[in-house]
């Protein structure tokens, strides 16, 4: 026996033996949560029974919630706050031993948390990286083969021009020539409007918008519908361009996985945040089994765009109803160019 | 000439026994001297999207052709998502297996000829050189 009680007052998690509604005894880590945080016992318990959640006090209220509906004692969620206020996540497990007895066992959540938290920033950092490799390698590829190749073949024209018999055809050639140019020029304003769209920066985010979707069905294929239920207006720069970037892939993911023909996309004002909405009907995807995925960064980047300004990413999606992405943005007015 | 290219490009779809057979044309517009490349003519096709598509030049089945001069080949097309965006004519009409060829005219790009099967299937040298052959005859018309 000695060794089990041991056991009892060496373990990491705070530990407390609980008699009816008493604690009988508790070990080393559980003085000590009671002394750095506000612990309730009580209230604590009736959680961990299931007496009312986390939401709601008493089952009158509660009346199968569906947080009480998931709800598991071997494992259930808590937050604790110490004297400054400051609030840290606990799991806690509630074990019935025998009619009178039960063990009630608290573990800190945070440093766990803290880890996931950081070795997805790093997959983030990762995935940012290569996606601006990624974009260097085509545009250095457009550069070198697009570019290059159009204005060397203009350079042989204009000097087959020099050799040739000047009457011959002559305006037909230049005529040629002066097509060449306008595509060469054409290239060159589209590598730029890919990059940074200026429609973005002079006209704001509705003819930005209405570009890039034009454009997305010429590449594509898909029917774009986009539906603004706002007046074209600036917004903070902020949020003008993660809305446009966010837009940009969420079209582009729904294109790629979807096998779709249509999409609708909604922007609108609602209590002073701006609204994006990217809308298919096609094949719709498990969203817990692509965030196990890297592919899932996408995603998560798209959330941490949102997030770094307070607003945020919502995806709903169901297999074979679709896919709707929604992006909530404050409008701080104060930044307002 | 038009019903003449259509008829052309229905028979080549019989002649070579494929799913789907396009015909990407340029035009050029008289007052900007933008140049646009589109689908033009098109047999076997299962809907009307490819009308949307305009053909970048050094992008995609149609555009690379253009720019390049050479003939081009892909296959197991379904299962590449990334590769299908970037040749959305694929998408569109569910191709598995393409290859396509330029409709030269002294050496320079008149059109480009795409032929497509929607099962997995293996494209031999034979039928390589018989397509070709094929998009040469087109030139006349273009």
């Amino acid at each position: 026996m000695i060794i089990v009680k041991k056991v009892f007052e060496k373990a990491k998690d705070a530990l407390f033996l609980i008699e009816e509604n008493k604690c009988i005894q508790q070990n080393k880590a559980a003085i000590k949560l009671e002394n750095d945080y506000l612990f309730p016992l009580e209230k604590v318990l009736e959680i961990a029974r299931g007496e009312g959640c986390m939401l709601h006090s008493t089952m009158e209220k509660c009346l199968d919630c569906e947080v009480r509906a998931d709800w598991d004692q071997a494992a259930f969620p808590l937050i604790l706050g110490d004297s400054k206020g400051r609030q840290e996540q606990f799991s806690g497990s509630y074990t019935v031993i025998d009619q009178k007895n039960a063990l009630l066992s608290i573990r800190r959540l945070a440093v766990q948390d803290r880890l996931q938290q950081v070795i997805q920033n790093k997959r983030l950092i990762e995935y940012v990286n290569q996606a601006h490799e990624n974009e260097r390698r085509a545009l250095s590829q457009e550069l070198h083969d697009g570019l290059a190749q159009s204005i060397y073949s203009l350079m042989l024209e204009t000097r087959q021009l020099k050799w040739s018999n000047q009457s011959d055809n002559l305006a037909t050639k230049l005529q040629k020539i002066d097509e060449d140019f306008v595509a060469l020029l054409g290239e060159v304003k589209q590598l730029a409007i890919d990059l940074r769209p200026t429609a973005l920066d002079d006209l704001g985010l509705i003819p930005a918008i209405e570009t890039l979707l034009h454009r997305l069905t010429e590449t594509t294929g898909v029917a774009i519908h986009f539906i603004p239920m706002i007046e074209n207006k600036r917004f903070p720069d902020s949020v003008e361009t993660i809305t446009y970037r966010v837009l940009q892939e969420s079209v582009m993911n729904s294109v790629k996985h979807a096998s779709v023909d249509e999409l609708w996309v909604t922007l609108s004002e609602q209590a002073a945040h701006l609204i994006l909405t990217v809308r298919d009907h096609g094949k719709g995807f498990d969203l817990q089994k692509v965030n196990e995925y890297s592919q899932g960064l996408g995603l998560l980047n798209m959330q941490e765009r949102a997030e770094s300004i307070g607003g945020h990413l919502i995806v709903h999606s169901e297999k074979s109803e679709g896919t709707t992405v929604t992006l909530r943005l404050p409008i701080q007015w104060e930044e307002v160019k | 000439m038009t019903d003449q290219i259509q008829q052309r490009i229905d028979q080549i779809k019989e002649e070579l026994q494929v799913d789907f057979v396009a015909l990407a044309l340029s035009t050029v517009n008289e007052m900007t001297k933008v140049r646009v490349i589109r689908w033009k003519y098109v047999a076997g096709n299962t809907n009307h999207y490819y009308q949307r598509i305009r053909l970048q030049v050094g992008k995609g089945i149609g555009g690379i052709v253009w720019r390049t001069g050479r003939a081009y080949q892909a296959t197991d097309l379904q299962k590449q998502p990334e590769k299908l965006v970037e040749l959305p004519i694929t998408r569109m009409e569910k191709l598995e297996s393409i290859a396509a060829f330029p409709a030269l005219e002294q050496g320079e790009v008149k059109g480009v000829l795409l032929v497509g099967y929607r099962e997995k299937t293996i494209i031999t040298e034979d039928f390589l050189t018989v397509a070709k052959d094929k998009t040469d005859e087109l030139v006349v018309y273009l």
